[in-house]
């Protein structure tokens, strides 16, 4: 399943395409979408809402369900290990080891991304023993053997051997019935109150390092005890409880107050730099784009239009659509994108061709019928649109 | 814990809501003539025949509050009135029936909570799957049939195979030798606590055809309103995220969705049972199952005013008592609510 790929991308999506069978038709989400994001840099997706920038990011954690479908394309992933897989290929138990342990998500909206009927130290917990329960059942284990050379008691010395046995199995993934049963049996489960111990102790430093004040308050606080800002940075320590390599954030502040916005776009950088992490970035505010962002891909219509540098992208904005974006920013210090000219096309009926046409200045005939390609205009930046190489517009 | 606090203030709401429940049957009381009230006050048969002294007695031609206090009191002294139907004290009669129908609620609610929970969340799971059809079929199936004509195809097709009433003519002989000790008054419960298995087996076959009419409605509707609600919790956003985390599709279920899902539906579920303790009369009555239900249905055909008001005030204490406990599950379910 490995395949070669001799650069440094962690991620690299080709011709994703992904499909929702709803009642109104078949709304073809995404349409070949693809972009790659390099080791340890942010790469940010822009784009007006609906336009397939939380499909995409589901998609890369195979996190589409019912009525969507991921129809086509290859997700290329770089693992800790080196080897680079195609995460539509793996089985649904090779996706859960990946899922939260070396891609972990952040969600648009922080309230409705924690469960209420549960404290975030329970939430938290139950991410950090998903994918280090071995670590820590390892440790227990030396501890209790540690235990067991000092103790004198016969029984006790049975009854721990009885815990280090079930650890074995716990640690093998035995998830037989017996296994289930006897570790709820009392005397001998005394390595889960280690367990949840352990765990808890690493949920408290992760609450820390996200620059929570009063962890051990938030902890034992049941979501809808904690502002938006504070649920946000909670969600974030979840995401890197287990040291993910890519970090995905779906518009991680858009629901937050401006201060709490850039406090937290601030911990994610110095996050990054921590963990060396790669970040997913989506937004539709290009302030937000121009902070934290290396690199950017537009995305309009379930297609990405044009990728490139940062700067690139705010100095010679190449594809039509968007120079538009870029145009429509207002001078005033609020950055978010305002509507530019048109509607945003219907997703069951696409227009044919470049699905950005029926609002484009330039297009023409040949637009209407058959969609450009995704080119390396100028170095590292890619666009895709007839127009963009020569100003007037039929060279390509 | 909060929670406790949270119990004894419903607690204590309690009383000025026994206090109103009082009140509204005793408005219906006046409704009648002193001498028909006259039964309500009597405590044997041979007052009953002096209604004069009794009118005199309690004051029945007193003004309306004088009359209510004097009644009140007859209330909390134990004194419900005399029961014709049952040639004895009303809450004598109310008792001794009691048994009967909490014996059969408590067999019949498994019946509607286990399946209707348990097949809602999996029809939820497997949408539009077979199961999920199955589910539907039954639901409509559950709801279509009044519960009386449900209660008398099963008693056609079963009749001969399960027994009606309470316990065959044996095992009354046996509850009623000098070996046998009435623990609670539920058959089941003292057959086993005086060790005689066959009596258990022979009152579990009496209880089966009952139980099961009761609970079919219910746990249908139940089923229904579980899928619903399990359904939109799967929706969620906090369900992806703890797909997000790599957690087993199980436990994404079972930890996150259902735990979400039950809130709403353990109340419906908690008035359904409240309605089973209430004795529902049709199914008593179908299968001559005496409980406090046919109680309730002889004395009003008999206009039997003790009896009927007494029930009435049994049935609010019920009502209350679960309209408690469904308030209490809902706030441990729920920590959002603010007590
Ligand atoms: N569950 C679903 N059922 C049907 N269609 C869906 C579903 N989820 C997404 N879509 C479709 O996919 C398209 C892309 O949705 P997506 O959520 O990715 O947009 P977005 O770019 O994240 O928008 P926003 O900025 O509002 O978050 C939408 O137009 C929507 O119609
Ligand atoms: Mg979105």
């Amino acid at each position: 399943m490995s395949v070669n790929a001799p650069n440094d991308n962690v991620l690299e999506l080709k011709g994703l395409k992904v499909r929702f069978d709803t009642y109104e038709g078949l709304v073809k989400a995404l349409e070949g979408v693809n972009f790659n994001i390099k080791s340890k840099e942010t790469f940010g997706i822009v784009g007006e809402t609906g336009c397939g920038k939380s499909v995409t990011a589901k998609s890369i954690m195979r996190l589409i369900s019912s009525p969507g479908k991921i129809t086509d394309g290859e997700i290329l992933f770089k693992r800790e290990n080196n080897g680079v897989i195609d995460i539509l290929e793996l089985s649904d138990k090779e996706v859960r080891e990946i899922r939260g342990d070396e891609i972990s998500m952040i969600f648009q909206e922080p309230g409705e991304a924690l469960n209420p009927v549960y404290t975030t130290g329970y939430q938290l917990k139950e991410a950090i023993l998903s994918h280090q329960s071995n670590e820590f059942l390892k440790e227990i284990k030396n501890e209790i053997e540690r235990e067991i050379e000092e103790e004198d008691s016969y029984i006790k010395k049975k009854l721990l051997n009885t815990q280090i046995k079930l650890i074995k199995r716990n640690i093998k993934k035995e998830d037989s019935r017996l296994t289930k049963y006897l570790s709820k049996i009392p005397l001998i489960n005394g390595y889960k109150d280690k367990l949840s111990e352990k765990a808890k102790e690493k949920a408290i430093n992760l609450l820390e390092d996200v620059e929570l004040s009063e962890p051990e308050e938030i902890y034992k606080n049941y979501p809808h005890e904690l502002s938006g800002g504070q649920k946000q940075r909670v969600i974030i320590a979840m995401a890197l409880s287990s040291e993910p390599t890519l970090l995905t954030a779906d518009e991680p502040t858009s629901s937050l107050d401006v201060s709490i916005q850039s406090k937290i776009l601030s911990l994610l950088d110095e996050l990054k730099e921590e963990h060396n992490l790669s970040i997913l970035y989506i937004t539709h505010n290009l302030g937000v784009v121009a902070q934290i962002c290396d690199r950017v891909g537009v995305m309009y219509s379930g297609r990405i239009v044009e990728i490139a540098n940062v700067n690139d992208i705010f100095e010679n904005p190449l594809h039509p659509y968007t120079i538009s974006l870029i145009e429509a920013i207002p001078s005033s210090e609020k950055e978010e994108l305002n509507p530019i000219g048109g509607v945003v096309p219907n997703l069951v009926n696409p227009p044919s061709g470049c699905r950005f046409h029926p609002r484009c200045p330039r297009a023409n005939e040949r637009c209407k019928k058959k969609r450009p390609s995704l080119k390396e205009l100028e170095k590292d930046h890619w666009v895709e649109c007839y127009h963009s190489g020569d100003k007037d517009g039929e060279l390509n | 814990m909060d929670l406790r606090d949270y119990i004894i203030r419903r607690l204590l709401l309690l009383i000025p809501v026994l206090f109103g429940i009082t009140l509204l049957i005793f408005a219906v009381l006046m409704l009648f003539s002193p001498s028909q009230r006259a039964a309500v006050y009597a405590t044997s048969p041979k007052a009953l025949k002096n209604i004069d002294v009794i009118i005199q007695k309690y004051g029945l031609n007193e003004p309306i509050y004088v009359q209510y206090f004097t009644w009140l009191k007859q209330v909390l002294s134990g004194n419900l009135g005399f029961s014709q139907i049952a040639s004895r004290p009303v809450l004598e009669a109310i008792l001794d029936k009691l048994p009967a129908t909490f014996e059969l609620a408590l067999f019949s609610a498994p019946l509607i909570l286990i399946p209707g929970f348990y097949l809602g969340t999996v029809a939820a799971t497997h949408k539009d799957k077979l199961v999920d059809q199955f589910s539907r079929v039954l639901a409509i199936v559950g709801w279509s049939l009044p519960t009386f004509w449900l209660g008398l195809i099963l008693l056609m097709f079963f009749s001969g195979i399960l027994p009606t009433g309470r316990l065959s003519n044996q095992a009354v002989l046996l509850k009623q030798s000098e070996a046998f000790t009435v623990y609670t008054g539920m058959n089941t419960v003292d057959a086993l606590l005086n060790g005689k298995f066959w009596m258990f087996f022979d009152a579990v076959q009496h209880l089966i055809l009952p139980a099961v009419t009761l609970a079919v409605v219910s746990m249908a509707a139940l089923m229904r309103i579980m899928r619903s609600s399990m359904l939109e919790e799967l929706r969620a956003k906090y369900v992806t995220t703890a797909r997000a985390k790599g957690l087993k599709e199980e436990t994404v279920i079972n930890k996150h969705a259902r735990r979400n899902a039950l809130i709403s539906p353990v109340t419906t579920a908690t008035w359904m049972v409240a309605l089973l303790f209430n004795g529902v009369a049709v199914v008593e009555i179908i299968f001559n199952y005496k409980g406090i239900g046919w109680l309730f249905i002889r004395s009003a055909q008999q206009l039997d005013i003790a009896t009927v008001l007494g029930f009435s005030l049994f049935n609010g204490l019920i009502i209350m008592l679960f309209n408690l406990l469904a308030d209490i599950l809902y706030a441990y379910l729920d920590p959002r609510i603010n007590y």
